[in-house]
């Protein structure tokens, strides 16, 4: 999101939702890359499956991100014509993510 | 035409454009106030976040937490924070959408049922914790 772009398509919400809601969702796909890199410390141990969460997730963290562009366009404009389209697609790709690396995780250690 | 309060929007006269699988899984009703939706979202998105932070102890403990733990419990420690990592990031899902849909037919919001699990699974795994650390260690 540019500057110009964040100026021209300003709403008028005074509690910043768009904004707070776009951070968070940055702050959740960091912290979701981040949360990945502890995977690679397995890799001496279980090999190259350590290296599939990180793939998994640094392509939906992309994908997610690709689409929050143009969410938070959509936002902008929403809150002036009072609807915000529900973001589902983003839910259930993030939702379903996370329980892939939970599943990969367990798999894992029962492993060995 | 601004106001947070749902008793006094007006529902947009034209139907949203969403796809099909929005339609299906949303079901009917009208558009909740967008401030709404995307407070909806970002309770979402911190559970989320609380999944990960489960998640990272979880592999953690499996990676780092050698020398402190024996295996097998070593073991169980990170399978049960890899559990309930994906009980959060599952539920965090479903609570989403009902909300959205109890927004959606201006229904009472749903009890968060992972709330009182949670706690109370907290408050065991601190219980055996000290449990081991006074009688495990020795």
């Amino acid at each position: 999101m540019s500057r110009r772009d964040a100026v021209s398509l300003g709403h008028d919400d005074p509690g910043l939702q768009p904004e707070r809601t776009l951070l968070a969702w940055r702050r959740t796909l960091l912290t979701l890359i981040v949360v990945c890199t502890i995977f690679l410390r397995w890799i001496p141990h279980y090999g190259l499956i350590a290296l599939l969460p990180i793939i998994v997730s640094l392509i939906a963290s992309l994908l997610i991100q690709i689409a929050l562009n143009a969410r938070y366009r959509k936002s902008a404009r929403g809150l002036k014509n009072e609807r915000v389209p529900a973001p589902l697609r983003e839910v259930v790709v993030l939702g379903g993510t996370v329980m892939v690396l939970s599943v990969v995780g367990i798999y894992a250690v029962l492993l060995g | 035409m601004n106001s947070p309060d749902p008793g006094n929007v007006t529902p947009p006269a034209t139907p949203p454009d969403r796809d099909r699988l929005s339609t299906s899984l949303l079901g009917g009703g009208c558009e909740p106030d967008p401030r709404f939706t995307l407070a909806n979202e970002r309770t979402f998105l911190a559970w989320i976040r609380t999944a990960l932070a489960f998640l990272a102890g979880g592999i953690a403990v499996e990676a780092f937490t050698g020398d402190v733990f024996s295996p097998g419990l070593r073991r169980a420690v990170a399978l049960s924070l890899l559990l309930l990592a994906m009980l959060v990031s599952a539920s965090a899902c479903v609570r989403w959408l009902k909300v959205e849909r109890a927004m959606r037919h201006r229904k009472p919001l749903p009890l968060p049922v992972l709330v009182p699990i949670l706690s109370l699974g907290g408050a065991l795994v601190a219980a055996g914790l000290i449990v081991f650390l006074i009688y495990g260690a020795s």
